[in-house]
């Protein structure tokens, strides 16, 4: 059974369709990967399943719940996690209250806070940010304030973990890093869907990809397969794919 | 227990054994000081709990009029003593920043604050519209024969702020802390960790609104009179702003160190310069230097200072 399904989804802003007939099934233990071009409606898709959005008509399951319309903390509660396209910690707390902060009303909500600050050493060392762990996370610059993003997401030990645009403004090694975690992350059973615009990324990590065209899907299939796909090419990638990806 | 924190925590000990015990001195200044500085000092720390959750009262003055009406008419109408009559003080004020938080649900930041000043207005007029119950613009006085000796009634204010400062110490330590926290840095992201914005502010205006309540209640005991003007007074409102904000907001030691110095300025500049408008501009003056030039208050600035020094 899907861990995630959206079942024929509408979001309209005014007169504006962000998504229309939106329909998508994410099975247990995948990574998928969501492409398209800016204002395709990917961080709305998001928004509509983490609860931070209420969908104009249709209807969101998770693990064959229906959640559309559940607000943000009800859908937490449930296994989601996610980070942010504009990274979003909380700049005033510490690096490791903010890891804290990620859990303890989550995966740590019967544990003793002594604990969970404990526990919270190990998804910083995860993301290599146990060094920073009593700095404020203002005080972080930009790349590593992405991977506090992802550390706070883990922290809370999610079923489903829904990045946004995680790899964005991240240097050559900072995406390396980024990807192994990433990898590590899936691989230790939790269901990712990325939102990415790094075509290499999608590449090496997804194990599917859906593309996303004015809120609608345009395509969805392996990597290989959605960068060959001629529509995908002419509406997003704009030119042929052997000269845009180096390996390496 | 590491040897710094056991000297503080035997500073905060000796400073409240202090607190409680000069009302035996039964000096009518000294209480006087002392009711003042302790009273202020829960609607501080109060006003300090609201804001380390994000939400900018202006209402303050609503809870501490509150408070003061509910004891004085527990104290008139039922007979209460004065434990009694504050237990009441407490649970309306407790139960009227429920409801302030359910009514003002999402809102955030000016939104919230206008509101809570409107809802100290709305206060007021209902005060001054139903004289059956308040006394109207008239007034009421706490019946005469109820009223303990002055050093009680001190006694009675100094354990309250000893109470107020052993709750924010002890609420510092939970988890509703850290959802405070994390609710004022990002609201909206708090909400995907779990925590639910409108159960964190009903708890918070819940204690924060039945601590100043407290402490109007308390100085009803102490001033036996009540009017509508007096009870729901701006000028509680303000001063419960500036002393944190003069001490050192997000902290502890800020509200206190913040109330004893608010109290010696305000009362220094009523007696060094005459009239007491002087008093309110001195203040007034004193918190915008605050605000500009040390956001993080007195105990911000003495810790730089310390920093600075252990620097080799």
């Amino acid at each position: 059974m899907s861990l995630l399904q959206l079942d024929h989804l509408y979001k309209r802003f005014g007169g504006l369709e962000a998504i229309g007939d939106l329909s998508l099934a994410v099975p247990e233990g995948q990574l998928l990967g969501i492409i398209g071009p800016n204002g395709a409606g990917k961080t709305t898709m998001l928004n509509l399943v983490t609860g931070y959005l209420r969908p104009s008509k249709g209807q969101i399951l998770f693990d064959g719940r229906r959640v559309a319309g559940l607000p943000p903390y009800r859908i937490a509660a449930l296994g989601v996690s996610r980070t942010f396209q504009i990274v979003q910690p909380f700049h005033e707390m510490t690096v490791a209250e903010n890891v804290l902060v990620g859990s303890l009303f989550l995966s740590g909500r019967r544990r003793s806070i002594a604990e969970m600050r404990r526990l919270a050493e190990g998804p910083l060392e995860t993301v290599g940010l146990q060094h920073r762990a009593a700095d404020p996370a203002g005080a972080l610059t930009f790349g590593d304030k992405k991977k506090l993003e992802l550390a706070r997401a883990l922290a809370s030990r999610p079923r489903l973990l829904l990045l946004d645009e995680v790899m964005s403004g991240l240097n050559r090694a900072e995406i390396g890093s980024m990807c192994d975690i990433v990898r590590q992350v899936h691989r230790a059973g939790t269901t990712v869907i990325m939102i990415e615009h790094l075509v290499q990324v999608i590449l090496t990590l997804c194990e599917r990809v859906f593309v996303l065209d004015f809120g609608h899907e345009l395509f969805q299939g392996a990597p290989g397969e959605v960068m060959q796909h001629p529509e995908v090419i002419a509406s997003y990638l704009g030119k042929q794919l052997e000269r845009e990806v180096q390996p390496g | 227990m590491m040897p710094k924190a056991r000297v503080k925590a035997a500073a905060w000990a000796a400073l409240a054994v202090a607190v409680l015990a000069a009302p035996a001195l039964g000096s009518p200044v000294l209480n006087d000081w002392n009711v003042r500085i302790c009273s202020l000092m829960m609607v501080a720390l109060s006003w300090n709990l609201t804001l380390n959750a994000g939400l900018i009262s202006l209402g303050h003055s609503a809870f501490w009029g509150l408070g003061s009406y509910a004891a004085l008419l527990a104290a008139n109408r039922l007979g209460a003593p004065l434990p009694l009559s504050l237990l009441i003080a407490a649970l309306a004020g407790s139960l009227a920043g429920m409801g302030l938080a359910a009514l003002t649900g999402n809102l955030r930041g000016i939104f919230f604050a206008i509101s809570t000043l409107a809802f100290s207005e709305i206060l007021r007029v209902v005060g001054l519209m139903t004289p059956d119950l308040t006394g109207g613009a008239e007034g009421l006085y706490l019946t005469p024969g109820l009223r303990p000796a002055p050093a009680v009634v001190t006694f009675a204010v100094a354990l309250g702020a000893v109470a107020a400062v052993v709750v924010c110490a002890g609420l510092a330590l939970t988890r509703f802390n850290l959802a405070c926290r994390a609710m004022r840095n990002n609201e909206d992201v708090s909400k995907m960790f779990g925590i639910n914005p409108l159960v964190c502010r009903v708890q918070c205006l819940a204690v924060a609104g039945g601590m100043a309540s407290l402490a109007g209640g308390l100085n009803l005991w102490h001033g036996g009179f009540l009017d509508p003007l007096v009870a729901f007074d701006l000028h509680v409102t303000v001063l419960s702003q500036i002393a944190p904000l003069l001490g050192g907001i997000h902290t502890l030691v800020g509200p206190v160190v913040g109330s004893v110095l608010t109290v010696f300025l305000s009362e220094g500049t009523r007696i060094g310069l005459g009239a007491s408008g002087y008093s309110q501009l001195v203040l007034g003056v004193l918190l915008v230097v605050c605000v500009l030039a040390m956001p993080s208050g007195v105990v911000g600035l003495w810790r730089r200072v310390l920093a600075r020094r252990a620097r080799p």
